[in-house]
Order: structure tokens, then C-alpha cells, then sequence
């Protein structure tokens, strides 16, 4: 069949700069110790703000590091046999294994020794993220912290218990990281910090809204690179500065009908987390006009993406469009946690939720398939997507799954998911559209 | 010993039980995944509590609703569901651990939805404001529950049911407490018949059998000579056929950290303070599961503390497979017992025993402990 080409395709002016940011977090925790700063091992998904009162620490993301080792198929083969003879299983959380591994065996993908971390503050979020952090300082002999973050949590009501139990939290990880520093959080940095972390969050979730739009201005495979300022450095005023101008791109883009996929026709959401070594599998469908368009860990992840009453995606407000006032940590501390405790992201973690978030996503974003990973080196994301594949299977919505693995490449068949794939474009009636 | 008969006969017909205990006394049964929750408040309310355990055979109801990825005990628990076994259920109650059980509470509630269910958050990290926090998720709960039964439960027999559950684990401690001795006066397999059994029956009567027990025991002094004395470590277990095979291979097993163990009742009551804050400190305390040993890792302590007090020669580490937060702390839990000289060993189950390999490396492992235990110093 001929290519139908339907709408002007075009690459994004503002990649260049999206690219930069995206590498930030890994060239500043790679320079952070001869910058003399403390370098801490935190969670991607950590309150940022929290260590932006600390400007002498820099944050080694451990959930960031791995997928770096990732996209090194050969440097995480390593890692994760070295995992393993150290006791952590191949079934096991494949950001811990690579972590755990890159520190044993001295591993860093962009050359020089492994980044050892000064301390290591973790959050205990999904089953076994807490837990990471306990090894890991164990094995670096560094002080650690762990601080606990609800995620199976109901909505229907923000109980004030968890308010205050997630707030305490937060003021307990200040008091860590001032008694491993030996200085006192800078609470107007903290403030700062906080503001712009609201910022990035909702920037993202409103160019999220955009690619609603048919066509979608962005791929799934862009918005992973794109989104990572936003999800690893949302303190940041250039992170701020780039999705402000990220937005209005996006928006012209959608003013003039610009689409990531001059031959869109169908639209995909990929559930859970991609395999970092194979991005590529966004582009296999590319071919039968078939364009991922989203994703939810992409959507709600490190964004402020809430859920109404109604039980639709809706953008939270600003502190500042609220009147709220940050005077100090605890008032920051307290708005960290109401905020994070109304994230979609931490709440889909009570799978009634998930279930619900999920099937509104594939309707709101105009999704005629789905396609999802049962990651066995995540049962974080990987959760109940059987139950989310009949759900939409009721809604007239066909899904696929495939089995893998986001970091280990010898658990990942790129040959015959491709196959795969390629027989559920064909199931759906699509044919190539490339000779 | 016919109370050990019997506490296997409720163990084999633990439906039949629940059933006659409704018709004999007109109550309710709720089950409970996980035994963080608090059971005194279902059994204030005039209900029985009972565990909600697989049944050990092959299935495949499950498959299509929980990827096979996640762990077969969840994968088991929710067939029971599906296939009606626990249709006589009036309520059920969940605390939160880790995903896999989230995952079958949540199915099961899908698909044979039962007339009440309620998930508290159950807290890891154990500080002054983990206590508030359970203490108000065990308030919500309490009200959820009367809103649901249309009446309050009253003070008095919230009272009693504490007193009740405080005796259960009392009875427990002691009876375990014998098992310290050189030659311990029940077997692993004995223990184990008593700990499912309580997961199941009335609490009474449990209490009435424990009583009687412990009388016959307490005095007992003879025993097999020379067995290797074992601690039983992992997930959840309610496999008495695996305790068995171990303990005809000349091992005992002397002492369990598990939750179908020990970590049942080891943290109690107080009995001296308000009730939900006493629950809220007596759980929030419990020796953790290993999704909640997490910072200080108090769970490893507690652990290691066991092993010294009950002369354990030689530990077996047996989880479930795809069972994240065990297989997590193995390495740990290893290092630490190799510091003490107390070889481990490490096993994975699926839903049912494997018993050819299992008993290979049971035999080769004991073997190992039964040269290095009598070895001339």
C-alpha cells in the first residue's frame, strides 16, 4: 500500500534544548563531588524541592541511573549477573538489580568509577523501593534514611491523618539531611523550590492534555525525553523556562495540525514502563499509521494530574492561584504531602483506582488500542494489567500484552515482541502502509 | 495427641468449621488477608475472623486475572475466591502489605463481591506517628463496620475481645517458650498444626485447647536425641507438609519468624490503655513483615534475636516465589547469620511442594549442619 501521508509532520525546535535537560541530572551527579558537593542517592519520584533547600547536595536518581545502564545492554548484563551472584534474583525490581550491580562491580557507563553516594535517603513507595536504599547503603557503609510514602491510599477522601503522618515525613528528611550536611535547609531556596516544582508538574500535564488532540503533536517515544526535566528536575527555573516554551510549541502544534505522525490513523497507549535498550518499539507500529500517544506512568508520573469527583483527569491549581502563602519548611512540607497524596500516580497504586484511571485514560486521549508490558522487572506497573486488558476488552478496546523486562535485555525478545506487534496491527485491520 | 487431631481436623475442613460456627451461633464470618489486621475489633462485633489461605492444588481461574509473574499464594488465595469456597463469607478485610495480595482482594471483590469489604492503610515505618496514623485507620474501619452491622460495637465487648486475643497470644508465648528447651515437647509440625489451627477457629476455643496443651507439656522432658534445631524464616507458610519432610530428615524445627508463625502473636497487648491506641501500638509494633522491615530494619533484630535464644543451628529461608521484599532481604539476612556461623539455606515454593527436590536439598543441607554440628571442637 502507498504511504497516505494526512498531516505535515515536523521535528520539534525546542529538542535540542530537551535533550540537554534530560542529560542534566547524570552530568551533574557524575561532577558532583569534584564540584565539592555531597552527592545523595534518592528516588526519582522523591520530592525534589525537599533537597533544592540543600544546595551542596546533589541528587544520584537510582531509578535515572539504571535506565542509563540500560539503554548499555552489554554494561547491564554485567550488572545484573553480578545481582545475581550477590543473591538478587532475575525476577527481582530491575532498578534495583542494575543499581545494586553498577555499585558492586564498579560500573559507570559514561566512564571513571561508579558515583559512590555520600548518603542515601529513600522512599519507601511501591513494595520494594524502600528497600533499595537500605542495601544500597549497606553496601556503600553510608548513612540512610528512609521516609514513607502512602500509595494505597483511597481518594474518596483525603484522610488529615495522612496529611499529617506524609508531612512528618518530609520534616524528618529535613532533619536527616541537616544532620548529614551539617547545615540547615535554606528555606527560601525550599520555597522556591516548591513553587517551581508545581510549576514543571502542571507545564507537563497540560501539554499532556494537548496531545488529545488528532492528530498528536508528540509520540510516546518524544514525551519520554521530554518529560524528564519535568519528572527528574522540576525545581529547576529552566525546567520551568523549557516547558513554558515546550508548551507553546506544542500548542502551534496543534493550532496548525502538526503531527508527530504524518500518517496517523490509530492511536496506542503503552501501559508500564518501555525497555529502556529498545525505544525503538515505539516506531515499530509507525508503519501501519499507528502512533503511541501517551502512557500513564508518562502522564501522571511527576505531574499534577489529580482526579475529580467525577472520576476524570483534571490538572491541579497552582499554591500561588490557591492564595496559598509558603512561609516556611513545615508550610512546604505540608503542601508536599497534600500534593503528592492527591497524585493519580501514587494513587493508582490502589488498583481500584488503577483500574478506573486506566480505562478513562484510553477513552480521553482517543486511544483505539493498548499495548502492555508485563514487566517482570517491575510488579509496581505491571499490576493488574490483566484485569485492566478485560476491563477494556468490555469497552470494545483490544489490547496486547508482551512479557520483558524495562532494563535487562536478556529478558526481552526484540525480535518476536516486534512480531507480535506487528500481528496486532494486522488483527486490527491495519495494514502497512510502507512497501 | 487428640488436640493436635484436632486442630488438624479444623485445619483440613476449615469451610466446614466457619459454616457450623454460623449456623451454630447465627454470627457472621469475615475473612482477613495479612495479619495486620486488627482481628479484635471483627471479633467485638460478635464475627469470626478467619484467615484467608490457599488450598495448595493447581489452578487456573486465576491466570487470566493476575499474571503468572506475581506470586502463586495471591494466585491460590484469589482461585479460592473465584471458585465460591469462601461464598459463606459476610465480610472481608484487607491491611495493606504488599501488591500481589492487593491484587487478590481487589479481583475477588470484582468478581464475588461480598456484602462488606475494607482496606486500611496499614503503616511501615513504626514511629510516634505511625501509631496515630493506624489509630485512625482502625477508627475508620470500627465505624465502616457498625455503619455496615447498623450498630455500634460496644465498649465492653471490645474489651473482652482484647482479653480474649490477649490470652490467644499469652498461651502462645508460653507454649513457644517450651521450645527452647534441648528437647522441645511438641515438633515443628505440632507448632504449626496449633498456629493454622488459630487462624481458623474461634478464638475460645483455641484459647481452651492451648490451655489444655500447655498443662500436658509443660512438665515434658523427654524427646529425640540429637536432632539439628532448625528456625523456619520467609513468607507465608501454611505448608505442613514441607515442616513434616524436614523434620523426618532428624531436624526440628525449633522456632519460626513467619506471619502463619510467630509474628502472629508475638507483639501483644497491653490491656492498660485505650483500646484502639493499645491495637494501634500492639500491630504498629508487630516483628515486621519484610515489605515493612524497611530503614532501621527492625525485623533483622528481632530475627537474630530468636536464633540466639532458641539455639538455632541452621536456618531455612523459604519464600514464595516472585516474592519481591523476602528475596530482597535474603542477601542481608544471609551475611548476618553467616557472621553468627549459621549456614542458611534458601528455598523457593510454588503452589504445591515439589517434594523430590525439596527433600534432595534438605538432605544435603542437614547433612552439612550434622558435620559441622558434632565435629570435635
Amino acid at each position: 500500500m502507498n504511504i497516505t501521508t494526512l498531516y505535515k509532520s515536523s521535528p520539534l525546535d525546542c529538542w535540542p534544548k530537551a535533550v540537554e535537560l534530560r542529560d542534566r541530572h547524570i552530568r551533574e551527579a557524575l561532577t558532583a563531588k569534584q564540584r565539592g558537593k555531597k552527592l545523595a542517592l534518592i528516588s526519582t519520584d522523591a520530592m525534589h524541592a525537599l533537597y533544592a533547600g540543600f544546595p551542596d547536595v546533589v541528587g544520584l536518581q537510582l531509578e535515572a541511573w539504571a535506565i542509563h545502564l540500560g539503554r548499555f545492554p552489554v554494561l547491564a548484563r554485567r550488572c545484573s549477573e553480578i545481582a545475581e551472584q550477590a543473591g538478587y534474583g532475575k525476577d527481582f525490581c530491575g532498578y534495583a538489580r542494575l543499581y545494586l550491580g553498577s555499585q558492586l562491580a564498579n560500573v559507570n557507563p559514561y566512564g571513571g568509577d561508579f558515583p559512590k553516594p555520600d548518603f542515601a535517603v529513600g522512599i519507601a513507595a511501591c513494595q520494594t523501593v524502600g528497600k533499595w536504599f537500605d542495601e544500597a547503603a549497606r553496601y556503600g557503609d553510608i548513612p540512610s534514611f528512609v521516609q514513607e510514602e502512602p500509595t494505597n491510599i483511597r481518594r474518596e477522601k483525603l484522610e488529615p491523618h495522612l496529611v499529617d503522618f506524609l508531612t512528618e515525613g518530609f520534616l524528618k528528611t529535613i532533619n536527616f539531611l541537616e544532620k548529614v550536611t551539617g547545615k540547615e535547609i535554606d528555606e527560601e531556596k525550599f520555597i522556591e523550590a516548591t513553587y517551581n516544582q508545581c510549576t514543571s508538574y502542571i507545564l507537563w500535564a497540560q501539554i499532556c492534555e494537548l496531545n488529545k488532540t488528532i492528530p498528536a503533536p508528540l509520540s510516546l517515544k518524544m514525551m519520554y525525553s521530554l518529560f524528564v526535566p519535568a519528572h527528574q528536575s522540576p525545581c529547576y527555573k529552566d525546567t520551568v523556562e523549557f516547558n513554558k516554551m515546550l508548551k507553546a510549541e506544542v500548542e502551534d502544534r496543534v493550532k496548525n495540525q502538526i503531527a508527530a505522525l504524518p500518517t496517523e490513523r490509530f492511536r496506542l497507549l503503552h501501559f508500564a514502563n518501555p525497555p529502556a535498550f529498545f525505544m525503538d518499539l515505539f516506531k515499530v507500529t509507525d508503519k501501519y499509521g499507528a502512533v503511541f500517544v501517551g502512557s500513564p506512568t508518562v502522564f501522571t508520573m511527576g505531574s499534577a494530574y489529580t482526579v475529580k469527583e467525577d472520576g476524570t483527569l483534571g490538572i491541579k491549581q497552582h499554591p500561588k492561584e490557591k492564595g496559598i502563602v509558603l512561609k516556611n519548611k513545615e508550610d512546604c512540607c505540608r503542601l508536599l504531602a497534600e500534593w503528592r497524596l492527591n497524585c493519580a500516580f501514587f494513587q493508582s497504586y490502589y488498583f481500584p483506582h488503577r483500574l478506573q484511571d486506566y480505562v478513562h485514560m484510553m477513552k480521553a486521549w482517543h486511544a483505539n488500542g493498548g499495548v502492555m508490558h508485563m514487566d517482570r522487572s517491575c510488579q509496581g506497573q505491571s499490576m493488574g494489567l490483566m484485569e485492566i486488558k478485560n476491563a477494556l476488552q468490555k469497552e470494545g478496546l483490544r489490547t496486547i500484552h508482551y512479557e520483558g523486562s524495562n532494563v535487562e535485555p536478556v529478558d526481552f525478545d526484540a525480535n518476536s515482541i516486534t512480531d507480535r506487534l506487528e500481528s496486532y496491527m494486522e488483527s486490527l485491520g491495519l495494514e502497512k502502509l510502507e512497501k | 495427641m487428640n488436640i493436635f487431631k484436632r486442630f488438624q481436623d479444623v485445619i483440613d475442613k476449615r469451610h466446614e468449621y466457619a459454616k457450623e460456627w454460623k449456623a451454630r451461633t447465627g454470627g457472621k464470618v469475615f475473612g482477613y488477608m495479612c495479619i495486620y489486621v486488627p482481628q479484635e475489633i471483627i471479633h467485638a462485633a460478635g464475627i469470626l475472623p478467619v484467615r484467608i489461605m490457599g488450598s495448595h492444588e493447581t489452578q487456573d481461574v486465576a491466570e487470566s486475572h493476575i499474571h503468572q509473574m506475581f506470586c502463586p499464594f495471591c494466585r491460590d488465595v484469589l482461585a479460592q475466591g473465584l471458585q465460591g469456597r469462601y461464598d459463606y463469607l459476610d465480610g472481608m478485610v484487607m491491611a495493606q502489605t504488599c501488591l500481589h495480595m492487593h491484587q487478590a482482594f481487589n479481583v475477588w471483590q470484582l468478581y464475588r463481591p461480598i456484602p462488606y469489604s475494607h482496606f486500611l492503610y496499614m503503616p511501615s515505618l513504626v514511629s510516634h506517628k505511625s501509631v496515630d496514623f493506624f489509630v485512625a485507620e482502625i477508627k475508620n474501619f470500627k465505624e465502616s463496620m457498625e455503619k455496615h452491622l447498623g450498630g455500634p460495637v460496644k465498649p465492653e465487648a471490645l474489651r473482652h475481645s482484647m482479653e480474649v486475643y490477649h490470652t490467644n497470644r499469652s498461651l502462645l508465648h508460653k507454649i513457644y517458650e517450651l521450645r527452647k528447651k534441648e528437647k522441645p515437647p511438641i515438633s515443628g509440625t505440632e507448632a504449626t498444626q496449633m498456629m493454622l489451627a488459630g487462624l481458623y477457629m474461634d478464638k475460645e476455643e483455641h484459647n481452651k485447647l492451648l490451655q489444655e496443651l500447655y498443662e500436658n507439656i509443660k512438665g515434658k522432658t523427654d524427646g529425640p536425641e540429637e536432632e539439628i534445631r532448625l528456625m523456619l524464616l520467609g513468607s507465608e507458610n501454611d505448608d505442613i507438609e514441607f515442616i513434616k519432610l524436614v523434620e523426618e530428615l532428624e531436624a526440628k524445627i525449633v522456632i519460626d519468624d513467619i506471619c502463619t508463625g510467630s509474628r502472629n502473636f508475638w507483639n501483644n497487648t497491653t490491656l492498660k490503655e485505650d483500646p484502639i491506641i493499645d491495637l494501634a501500638n500492639a500491630y504498629v509494633n508487630m516483628p515486621p513483615c519484610s515489605i515493612k522491615n524497611i530503614g532501621d530494619r527492625p525485623g533483622f533484630k528481632h530475627t537474630m534475636e530468636l536464633a540466639k535464644e532458641y539455639k538455632v543451628q541452621g536456618v531455612i529461608y523459604a519464600i514464595q516465589k516472585f516474592c519481591d521484599t523476602y528475596q530482597f532481604d535474603f542477601p542481608a539476612v544471609q551475611a548476618l547469620f553467616k557472621e553468627q556461623n549459621i549456614p542458611i539455606l534458601h528455598l523457593e515454593f510454588d503452589v504445591t511442594l515439589p517434594v523430590g527436590q525439596v527433600k534432595n536439598r534438605l538432605e544435603a543441607f542437614l547433612e552439612m549442619l550434622k558435620v559441622s554440628a558434632f565435629e570435635p571442637v
